[in-house]
Parts: structure tokens; C-alpha cells; sequence
């Protein structure tokens, strides 16, 4: 399953990049994140309950953020699984400068497996576009805190 | 197939329900029909722990005219639509397209209010209910609401309601003389469930033009929605074949397609507009 | 003498199962019993690291959760049948749960007992497996590539099966040919789908070290010897025993890793265990078809063939189960069809992909290279400028030249290949279609209207031991009388029908004749229902039985009569001299007297075993005629007319005929338009589900022109032909000629089945791209 979206962001990239990568800013906009600690660099074990409307599950797994380039772009790899099934995605986030503010660009595959892909898959792109979605609009907030702190 | 365990409450009244609701608001299903979601709950994706059934709830399901059309309660079934002489003779539209969901077995247990409230984004009934510009009553037992359609199916499996609150009325209201309204779709084989539906409702001016275009897609993208641009473009106009394809051609603006094995995007895109066609050339010699 | 054969009777079988009497399974539970539920893989391939079944055997209620580790040396992986002729490597039998991988979603990993099911099935939640993914290969022609990526490592290929039937001077056919086709078709995988899943109780007596196993399956002799292949543990017997079963279409024929469990868990813990499967079980559970073929014919100017070439990717999924490799030795051997093809040299080669197993499936690779050759009959129609009926007419093997040796080496005994065809076209209004057809296209709008023909031929019999029937004839000393089969019916009518056989060979009502079957302790040896061989070779061993038991009687009624036993009638439950039927005794007269003179020991009354050994495979014939017209702004395809003529030889039951024909076309019709287990590339199933996966409903069949030709075979007492698999090997490819007969007046190809409106839809809006 192919998964892209582009988010723009008030702000200069390497600030918005800064808060992407940042495992708190993570933990709390991963939706549904119900614990997330970090088990040695770059990588993070996390609990998340997720639902789509009576589908409700919780899924346990982890997070890496590779391949880290300051301002530019980074690797998430994720990979969760769950009574209702797994997902396993990867995907690069690229952040450039445009007209004054930033996009984010996302582009990625998942895999979704078990009962959840079998019976769901009709559903699992948009299902997936909502929660990315609300990933990011978490993440605008995030961005928009930090530059009034600072 | 067995659901996790769960327990079962019957309500016979709708505050009884609603009282329920409320206690359990995290944790709870309104049960009303069970087509959806006792499979969903059998294959364990959903796993409530408490499901109200609305079946003994008394005074959810009726068919009565209201201000020249119609007021529906919530728990009436497909089946009931699909032959009240009420229906038949204000919407017979309705009675159609409620004809042609699932099978009997569904028809039979499910409702009208259960399938909207559920909003799966392919279901037949909420392109009807929103070319027939209906409206959606809810109540969470102090305050009593009401949504347009249009504004109801907001996107795959979500509507306004709230955790707290049970739909219990979809009211249509009535069409002016000179109106014709349809529903067609190109069913998912297996499933039945519309690859792409699409409502019209036509009503034709003295002179034969198209006065009012109503227009529900449903099954095209993540939530059943109306082709404004495709209505707009059409108003005013006389119902010529060019005219219905031009305005046709517009019914897939503003929709945000979705892919599935059974239909590509493309795929989508396209028979929305042919059965946008179809449909307004129908509900067009109808209104005639 | 035929009273009852030839007759159209209810179905005995009906009642029972109409008012919701029926035994399944599900219905059965003997005091103790324990609950399974399986825990499978979610993934296509890949390793397993660690299995946690701690929480599980915590939980109050569960009795075991078995993993391979606990089979090891007791149970071994589940065996395949060998095809004569055929290559095929080791090392890649299903095993009963995965050792250390996976090779496809929903193979079984571990199965649970508990007290009750729902706790079992609580429980399976709480196993804990964790996986380690491998590269995946999902599509055949992927996995014949080097550098794809392996099912198994240590096998080194995903080539694991392959037969090559070659005969006549090929190179002489090419050389001399106007024309070469050169044609690419694919047929898609299927999942079987009957009415009632798998499902099995085991039970073992430690007294008697006898396993017993109920199980919904086709045939339990079958299943016994794959057992005993399996089991390394003191077990001295094994019983099978089949209640009602709720159709099988192929898939039942197999001993599964759940069977086994089963078996392994009654004997571990001492008491009987259940296993029900759910419907999402059987879709990943096994499949049919998934071939691609690769067709090279030569032709003339006339349309005539003179040499074919084909070279077939079989799927086999990952591993073998019992007839995995039957496909594969059908397909090659019986590509050539109705046909005079004196050249050709076929190659079936079995392919591993990340899948679930295959194995027969309504004709059971018949229909795969039966797609080949029908369309391959349309584009030489197409090319030499003739109409399709035409070709057929050509090329088809005519009476006069039967018996004929096909260049594979398939003897077809006896028949008329082309009156099926005739009569099909008359039916169908042929010429009127035509005429309809050149109207539509002079008028370039509306839906475009297509006709196809399939004509056919299909093998009833099997090979080997399924050559073989015995049936168990026992007349009581009431005159009843019952026949014991090793046929194992699941839905066919077979006690109707064996009863209308046995009572006209002995005079004697249907009302009389019990059949009893599905228990492998009741007939010394059998192989169960399969290969349209119930009534070839079963019905003609009821006869032969019922015929010996005859002559017994016959012996007791000649002293009574004072004549000579060939003088001896049977009639209208009577018995008398020929000629006199005035002074008769009773058949129950005869049967006491007999049964007097029997030897003691047995069940009361005269008992015989008669014994039927087909020598070849008995061919049925068939023409089908689809009228179609297809939408060409949506893709959608509806029916005009649908018309089925077969050649099956004598019916016993015409009414049971037209049932197994109406069902076939329903197969076949799936096939054409709807069916197909899709899967992501991660080997994540798509139409998984009865949601996503279009069997035909009752609403999308045509009304069905059927009617039959009945030339009498030679090769059985009864002459009968078979006709359970015949319609589903025409259907599909009917359908696809009347599709691509629709596009080919846009210029389009008609792309592969299933013919989903939107794949037709592409096919016309992408033609060219």
C-alpha cells in the first residue's frame, strides 16, 4: 500500500525538522500512543491504540528514525503488530523550503496484515491518510509551539 | 467466529438507552441491525464491551408523513422502506434503492439509521438520503439535534454524532411537483455494496428546464457526498443528452477518489460519471 | 430392464437436509470432547523466532497448545501423491505445523485445546509469535525466473514439478504450417468454496490403538493411507468415517495439517478433539488453478491444426499436500481437447510461490488447458477468415475415427464429439445471433454483443487405484437390500441414484435399497469421490454387485421354480420362470431362503462383493454456447443466452444430470467473471473473504438450455460417461470466447478472467496502451 502526503508547515525546515525527529514531539503525535521509550538509538518501542470507527486495537511494536539528515530528510521505518494484525511501513520524509514556509513530503509503503488487512483493505488507505493526517496536524501544533517558546 | 466476551443490554426505552450510553460511552455499540458490525465483532476487530440493542427500544421504528413528506424512525428496517405503502407513494425512490442492499437476510435486521450512523463509505442508502436533501435527528437526552445529509456522512465511518448521542429520526422533505429522482449503482460483485451509487433528483420548471438538481455519490470517495458542481452546472439548463453528459463529466469534482481491489480510482472516477449520466437521464423522464 | 434408471426421482438424500436433519461436523459431539482453534501465519514468508504459548496454557480452561516442536518424531509431513511420468523434488511436503517458517498467510503455526471452544479461541490470542520477514514470490512467472527469490533455500529452485508428453512429428507440423499461433493465457487461482468448510473430530482408543477420525472429506480410504504415511506412533488402525458432507469440488480429498493435529492431540491427551473451520480459514486454507500458459499451434489455410506446442507454469503454492501434483499431470496429458492433433509436445511445469497449496478443483487441470485450447480455436477462426463453429467442425475427432489415441497418449473410448456441438447450435439459435450481432456492429452503438463456443471433452475415472470400486451387497433376510460404498458422496445424490441401479438389477424398488457409505472399515479398500468416478466406477461396482448377488439368488429361486438359474426374472419384487411370470415367488421368499444357505457369521442375510476395474479413463463430450452482450462504458457483461449440450451417455438420474450441469456452469461461470484469490505483493490476501471474493449468486446465472446426447460407452456395465466436472471445464472458456467475440469489434483483446467489469473496462480504455 502506497502511502504520500505533503503538509505545510510555518517555519523554516530545519526548525520543523528539529520537532519531527524530536521523540517527544513523536510520542505525543502518534495517535493513539500509549507508551514510547527509547530502546537505544534512533529506535523506539511504542504502544498505540488505534481505532476506525467499532475497529478498535491495540498495537505494540516499534519506531526507527534513520538515516537522519539535519533540515533535509529522514527514514521511518515502523513496524506494529496486534490482535487485529500488523503493519509494517516505511517511509521518507523529505522537508524543503517553499515560498517562505515548509513542506513536509511524505511518501512510503505499508504492508497490513492479519484480519485487519484481509477484511479492511478497502478502507486502509484512508484509514491511514486520516491518521497521517492527524499525525501532522499534531506535529503543525508542535512546530507552532516551539517558535512561540523560542 | 466467536466475539470476545461482552455484555448485552435491551433497552425498551430510548432514555433507558441513552442512560446506558452515557455510563459506558468508551465502551459501548448500539446495536441496530448488526449487519456491520457482528462480523466486525466476530472476526474480533471490534470488541465492545457493551452492546445496546435497539430492537426493544419502542417508538424507533415508523413511517409517517410530516410537513408533506416524510419522517422515518431510525430502526426501521430496509425491508420496511423497500414495501410501505408510505414510501412507495411519497419516495419511491427510497423504496428502491432500499430494494437493492444486501440481500434479504440483510434487508430484513437492517435499518436506516443503523447504516447511516455506521457510514460505510460504499452503503446505498446515504446517496439517497442526500440527493432527497434529508435530514438526521439525534438526541443524547437533553438536547435534540438535527443534521443536513450532506453535512452528515462526513468521512469513512464518521458522522457528527457524538459518543453520547442516538440517532432517531431521518425526516425527508417533500419534492416539488414536476420531480423525478433514481438510484442506480454498479454493485461490488461479492459484496453487493456500491463500487459507485449515484442519486439524482431532477425537478423540471414549466418549461421543461432543470429547476433543481440534486445529486448524491456514494462508494466514490471516503464518504457519500453531492456533486454541487455537476447540480450547478445543470440548473437552469434544458436536460439535453449533451447537457446531462457535460454536467456528468462534473460529478466527480471536489471528490477525493478511493482505490480498492474492485475499483481503481480511475475506474471510479469514470462510472461515477456514467451512472451520474444514467441517473440523470432517468430521474429526467421520471420528472416528465 | 429398466424400471428406475433413467428416471427422474427425488433426491432421497433431500429431506433430511432440507428440514435441517442433516449430521455435519459441527453437528457431532462425542462426551469429552475437546476444542481446536488453529493459530496461522499473518505473514507470506518468513522465519519464525520465537513462539510464547505461556499466557496461553495460563488461561483456566486450555488443555494444550501444540507447536512442530512437539511432533517431532511422531508426526511427519503430510505426503503427495506421484503422477507417473512426472518429476518432482523432495523436501518440500506441507508440514503439519510450521518448523521454523512460514511459507504462506495462514498456514498453520499452532493449534490450542481447550474446554470449550470459546476458550480456545481466547486463548489463541494469547500466543505470541514473533516473525522475521523473507523476501516474498507470489507470481508464477516471477517464481520461474532466476534470482527470484525461493520458497525453500534448500531446494535451490521454485521449479519443483514437470511433465512433458510429446508424440507425432512435430517439427514436420511447424514446418508445413501456413500459419503460427503464438498465444499467452492465464487461468487465475481459485479458492474451492464448498457450502461447508473443513472440519474434523479425532478420537483414540488406547485399548484397540485405533485412531478414528470423522472428518467432512471425499474419500476416507484415501485419507486413512495418507495417515498412516504420516503417523510414527503405535497407532494399529486408523478409521475414517465421513458424515454428511457439504461438497468438496476437489478440496476435500486432501489429509490437512489440521487433520493431523487432530489425530496427534486425541492420541496425546486421551480424548476426542474437535476442529470446525471458519469460512476466513477456508479461503487461505487451499487453492485451485493458477496457470499460465504459453501456446504455439500450427495451422493451415483450412483451419486445420497440425501441430501444438505448450508450455504450462503451474502454481503449487508452497509446499505439496496430497493432490498437488494432479494438475499438473491433467492439464499436459489432456491439452489437446476433442481435437485431431497429430503433433504436439506439452510440458507442465509445478512452480513454489508464497501461497497456500493447491490441488484439484472441478476438473482438476482439465479446465486449465481446455482455456488454451478454446481460445486458441477462436484466433485460428480469426485468422484463417472461418467462423469459430467452423474450426470446430474441422478439427474435431469425428465417430468414425473412435477409438482414438490423442499424440499424449489419452484414449478416448467411444462417442460423437460433434453432435453435442450440433445440437448446441440449434438450441442457441446460432445463425440468428450471428445475424443479431452483425446488426449491432453496422449500427456502431449500445452494448456490443459476443458469442462463444466451447466444445470439449472430459475424463471420468481417475487412474490407478481409482480404477478400482468395490461395493459390499448384503441382501437381508427380509429382502432388503444395502450397498455398502467406498464412494463418499457430499452432495452428488449417489444414494438415490445406486439405489435406482441395485433395484433394476434385482427387481426390487428403490424403497428397498439402503446405500451406506463413508466409513472406511465398511468396504476392505476404496478411494472416495473424485474424477467424476462415483458413478463410472462406483455405480458400475454397485452393479456388478447387485448383479452377483442376483445370480445367487437366482441359484436359490431356479430349485424353487424348477428351472434353470439363466431362466430365472426379476420383476416387480417377484421372481419367476421366464415366460410364466403368473406363478412367482417374493424376492423376500427368495432372499429368506438364500440367506438360509448363507454362511454363518456376517450380518444376517447373503453377502457379496462385486468389483468393477475400469481400464482407461471413460470421455464425456460437450458443446456450451454463450451469448453475452457487454457494456462498454461500465465493462459490466450480461447473459442473452446460455446453452449446455453433453455427451454423458445414459443418465440413471436425469434430474440429478441437470443439477450437476446448472452447478458446474455456476463454477464455471465464477470462474469467467468473477473469481479469484488476489493478492497484494506481500502475499497479503485481497478477495480473502466471501466480501471481497465473487462466487455467482443465484441472481447472476443465466437460465440454462440444457440438454444431453447419450451414446452408450462400452468401457462400463452401465455406459455412463460422467458428467459431475464435465460443465465446469466448458463455462469459463464459453464465456471468455462470447467476451472476446464482443471486443473483437473494437479491436480489443479480451483480457484474462476473471472478466471483472473493470478489467473489461480497462481492457476497452486502455486498448492500444
Amino acid at each position: 500500500m502506497q502511502v504520500t502526503g505533503s503538509y505545510t508547515f510555518d517555519g523554516l525546515p530545519s526548525d520543523v525538522w528539529a520537532v519531527l525527529v524530536d521523540p517527544d514531539a513523536v510520542a505525543d503525535c502518534v495517535p493513539g500512543c500509549k507508551s514510547f521509550k527509547a530502546m537505544g538509538s534512533d529506535k523506539y518501542r511504542a504502544i498505540m491504540a488505534i481505532g476506525i470507527a467499532s475497529v478498535k486495537g491495540q498495537y505494540e511494536g516499534t519506531v526507527s528514525i534513520l538515516d537522519q539528515r539535519p533540515g533535509e530528510s529522514f527514514r521511518l521505518v515502523l513496524e506494529g503488530s496486534g490482535t487485529p494484525g500488523f503493519v509494517r511501513g516505511e517511509g521518507v520524509v523529505n522537508v524543503v523550503e517553499k515560498g517562505g514556509k515548509t513542506q513536509v513530503d511524505v511518501t512510503g509503503d505499508a504492508e497490513v496484515g492479519g484480519i485487519i488487512g484481509r477484511v479492511g483493505h478497502r478502507i486502509l488507505g484512508r484509514a491511514s491518510k486520516l491518521l497521517i493526517d492527524e499525525y501532522f496536524k499534531c506535529m503543525r501544533k508542535k512546530v507552532a509551539s516551539t517558535r512561540v517558546g523560542s | 467466529m466467536i466475539p470476545a466476551q461482552f455484555e448485552y443490554a435491551a433497552p425498551s426505552s430510548l432514555e433507558e438507552a441513552l442512560s446506558l450510553l452515557c455510563k459506558n460511552k468508551d465502551d459501548a455499540k448500539l446495536l441496530a441491525g448488526g449487519h456491520s458490525l457482528l462480523p466486525m465483532m466476530k472476526l474480533r476487530l471490534a470488541q465492545p464491551g457493551l452492546l445496546i440493542d435497539l430492537g426493544k427500544v419502542t417508538g424507533l421504528s415508523y413511517v409517517r408523513e410530516k410537513d408533506g413528506g416524510l419522517a422515518i424512525g431510525a430502526m426501521t428496517t430496509y425491508q420496511t422502506l423497500e414495501h410501505d405503502p408510505l414510501v412507495a407513494s411519497y419516495f419511491p425512490v427510497l423504496a428502491e434503492a432500499a430494494g437493492v442492499v444486501g440481500d434479504v437476510q440483510v434487508r430484513n435486521r437492517g435499518t436506516i439509521g443503523g447504516a447511516s450512523a455506521h457510514a460505510d463509505p460504499a452503503a446505498d442508502l446515504p446517496a439517497v438520503l442526500i440527493a432527497l436533501e434529508a435530514s438526521f435527528t439525534a438526541t443524547n437526552g437533553r438536547r435534540e439535534r438535527s443534521v443536513p445529509a450532506d453535512r452528515f456522512f462526513k468521512d469513512a465511518f464518521l458522522t457528527p454524532l457524538s459518543e453520547t448521542e442516538i440517532l432517531t429520526e431521518i425526516t425527508v422533505p417533500a419534492l416539488s411537483k414536476g420531480s423525478g429522482a433514481v438510484y442506480h449503482k454498479l454493485p461490488n460483485l461479492a459484496s453487493r455494496f456500491a463500487v459507485v451509487g449515484v442519486a439524482a433528483v431532477v425537478t423540471l420548471d414549466g418549461q421543461g428546464l432543470c429547476e433543481r438538481v440534486r445529486i448524491g455519490v456514494t462508494g466514490a470517495g471516503p464518504n457519500a457526498t453531492r456533486a454541487k458542481t455537476a447540480e450547478r452546472y445543470l440548473e437552469g439548463k434544458e436536460p439535453t443528452e449533451k447537457n446531462l453528459a457535460a454536467a456528468a463529466q462534473r460529478a466527480t469534482k471536489g471528490i477525493e477518489l478511493q482505490a480498492d481491489y474492485h475499483g481503481s480510482e480511475e475506474y471510479r472516477e469514470a462510472m461515477t460519471r456514467v451512472f451520474t449520466q444514467r441517473a440523470l437521464a432517468e430521474a429526467v423522464s421520471r420528472a416528465g | 430392464m429398466t424400471t428406475y434408471t433413467g428416471q427422474w426421482m427425488l433426491r432421497r438424500e433431500d429431506t433430511p437436509l432440507l428440514t435441517g436433519n442433516g449430521s455435519f461436523i459441527e453437528d457431532m459431539a462425542p462426551p469429552g470432547l475437546l476444542h481446536a482453534t488453529a493459530l496461522r501465519s499473518v505473514y507470506a514468508h518468513a522465519l519464525i523466532t520465537r513462539i510464547d504459548t505461556t499466557a496461553a496454557l495460563a488461561m483456566p480452561g486450555v488443555v494444550s497448545v501444540i507447536t512442530s516442536d512437539d511432533l517431532e518424531g511422531s508426526v511427519g509431513d503430510l505426503s503427495t501423491v506421484g503422477r507417473p511420468g512426472m518429476e518432482w523434488v523432495e523436501g518440500a511436503n506441507h508440514p503439519v505445523l510450521a518448523r521454523g517458517k512460514v511459507g504462506y498467510v495462514g498456514q498453520l503455526v499452532a493449534v490450542v485445546v481447550a474446554e470449550s471452544l470459546s476458550i480456545a479461541r481466547d486463548a489463541v490470542d494469547l500466543v505470541r509469535v514473533d516473525y522475521e520477514p523473507l523476501p516474498v514470490v507470489m507470481d508464477i512467472t516471477e517464481a520461474a525466473k532466476d534470482g527470484s527469490p525461493l520458497v525453500h533455500e534448500h531446494i535451490g529452485t521454485n521449479l519443483g514439478a514437470s511433465l512433458r508428453v510429446a508424440g507425432g512429428d512435430l517439427d514436420a507440423a511447424f514446418a508445413r504450417a501456413d500459419h503460427v499461433i503464438d498465444e499467452h493465457f492465464e487461468v487465475p487461482r481459485l479458492s474451492p468454496a464448498p457450502l461447508e468448510g473443513r472440519g474434523a473430530i479425532a478420537q483414540y482408543d488406547p485399548e484397540q490403538r485405533t485412531m478414528t477420525l470423522w472428518m467432512t472429506t471425499q474419500g476416507g480410504h484415501h485419507i486413512k493411507e495418507l495417515l498412516e504415511e504420516t503417523f510414527n506412533l503405535p497407532i494399529e488402525h486408523f478409521r475414517v468415517m465421513a458424515p454428511d458432507v457439504g461438497g468438496g469440488f476437489g478440496m476435500k480429498h486432501h489429509l490437512y495439517p489440521e487433520d493431523a493435529s487432530l489425530c496427534y492431540l486425541a492420541y496425546k491427551l486421551g480424548r476426542p478433539v474437535k476442529w470446525v473451520e471458519e469460512r476466513m480459514e477456508n479461503m487461505v486454507a487451499s487453492h485451485a488453478r493458477g496457470f499460465a500458459t504459453h501456446v504455439q499451434a500450427a495451422i493451415d489455410n483450412e483451419g486445420h491444426i497440425l501441430g501444438f506446442r505448450a508450455r504450462q507454469l503451474a502454481d503449487m503454492g508452497a509446499y505439496y499436500i496430497a493432490g498437488t501434483l494432479t494438475p499438473i499431470n491433467v492439464a499436459a496429458r489432456r491439452m489437446l481437447g476433442p481435437y485431431l492433433i497429430d503433433a504436439a509436445d506439452i510440458e507442465c511445469v509445478g512452480v513454489f510461490t508464497n501461497l497456500p497449496p493447491t490441488g484439484p478443483f472441478r476438473g482438476a487441470g482439465q479446465p486449465e488447458s481446455t482455456f488454451c485450447v478454446e481460445r486458441t480455436m477462436d484466433i485460428i477462426a480469426a485468422k484463417v477468415g472461418l467462423d469459430p463453429v467452423e474450426v470446430r467442425r474441422r478439427n474435431l475427432v469425428p465417430p468414425s475415427a473412435l477409438p482414438y489415441t490423442t499424440a499424449t497418449g489419452m484414449r478416448y473410448d467411444s462417442g460423437d464429439f460433434i453432435a453435442p456441438m450440433n445440437r448446441a447450435i440449434e438450441l442457441a439459435d446460432y445463425d440468428r445471433w450471428r445475424d443479431a450481432q452483425r446488426m449491432q456492429r453496422a449500427e456502431n452503438k449500445g452494448k456490443l454483443i459476443g458469442i462463444g463456443v466451447a466444445t470439449a471433452c472430459k475424463a471420468a475415472g481417475g487412474g490407478g487405484a481409482s480404477f478400482t470400486s468395490d461395493a459390499r451387497v448384503v441382501v437381508t433376510p427380509q429382502g432388503k437390500v444395502k450397498v455398502y460404498t467406498e464412494v463418499s458422496p457430499h452432495g452428488q445424490g449417489i444414494e438415490t441414484v445406486f439405489s435406482q441401479i441395485a433395484a433394476d438389477v434385482l427387481g426390487i424398488t428403490p424403497a428397498d435399497v439402503q446405500v451406506l457409505h463413508g466409513d472406511s472399515d465398511m468396504v476392505f479398500r476404496g478411494q472416495g469421490t473424485f474424477a467424476s468416478r462415483s458413478l463410472t466406477v462406483g455405480g458400475s461396482a454397485t452393479h456388478v454387485g447387485a448383479t452377483e448377488a442376483r445370480n445367487v439368488l437366482a441359484g436359490v429361486a431356479a430349485q424353487k421354480l424348477g428351472c434353470a438359474p439363466e431362466e430365472v426374472e426379476f420383476k416387480d419384487s417377484k421372481v419367476y420362470k421366464r415366460g410364466t411370470p403368473g406363478q412367482s415367488i417374493s424376492f423376500a421368499e427368495v432372499a429368506a431362503a438364500a440367506s438360509a444357505t448363507a454362511q454363518p457369521g456376517g450380518e444376517p442375510g447373503i453377502e457379496v462383493t462385486g468389483t468393477f476395474v475400469l481400464e482407461d479413463n471413460v470421455f464425456s463430450s460437450m458443446a456450451h454456447i454463450a451469448v453475452v452482450e457487454v457494456d462498454p462504458d461500465t465493462g459490466c457483461i450480461r447473459f442473452l443466452r446460455y446453452v449446455a449440450v453433453h455427451d454423458c451417455g445414459p443418465m440413471v438420474n436425469p434430474m440429478i444430470v441437470e443439477g450437476q450441469v446448472h452447478g458446474g456452469i455456476a463454477q464455471g461461470l465464477g470462474e469467467a467473471l468473477g473469481e479469484v484469490m488476489a493478492y497484494t505483493r506481500e502475499g497479503q490476501p485481497l478477495t480473502g473473504s466471501l466480501m471481497d471474493y465473487h462466487l455467482p449468486l443465484a441472481e447472476d446465472m443465466p437460465e440454462i438450455i440444457f440438454e444431453t446426447v447419450n451414446t452408450v460407452s462400452p468401457m462400463n456395465p452401465l455406459g455412463v460417461r460422467g458428467i459431475g466436472e464435465a460443465p465446469t471445464v466448458a463455462a469459463p472458456v464459453a464465456v471468455a470466447n462470447a467476451v472476446a467475440d464482443a471486443l473483437s469489434s473494437l479491436g480489443v483483446r479480451v483480457p484474462n478472467i476473471p472478466l471483472t467489469p473493470m478489467r473489461v473496462w480497462n481492457a476497452i480504455h486502455h486498448a492500444g496502451s
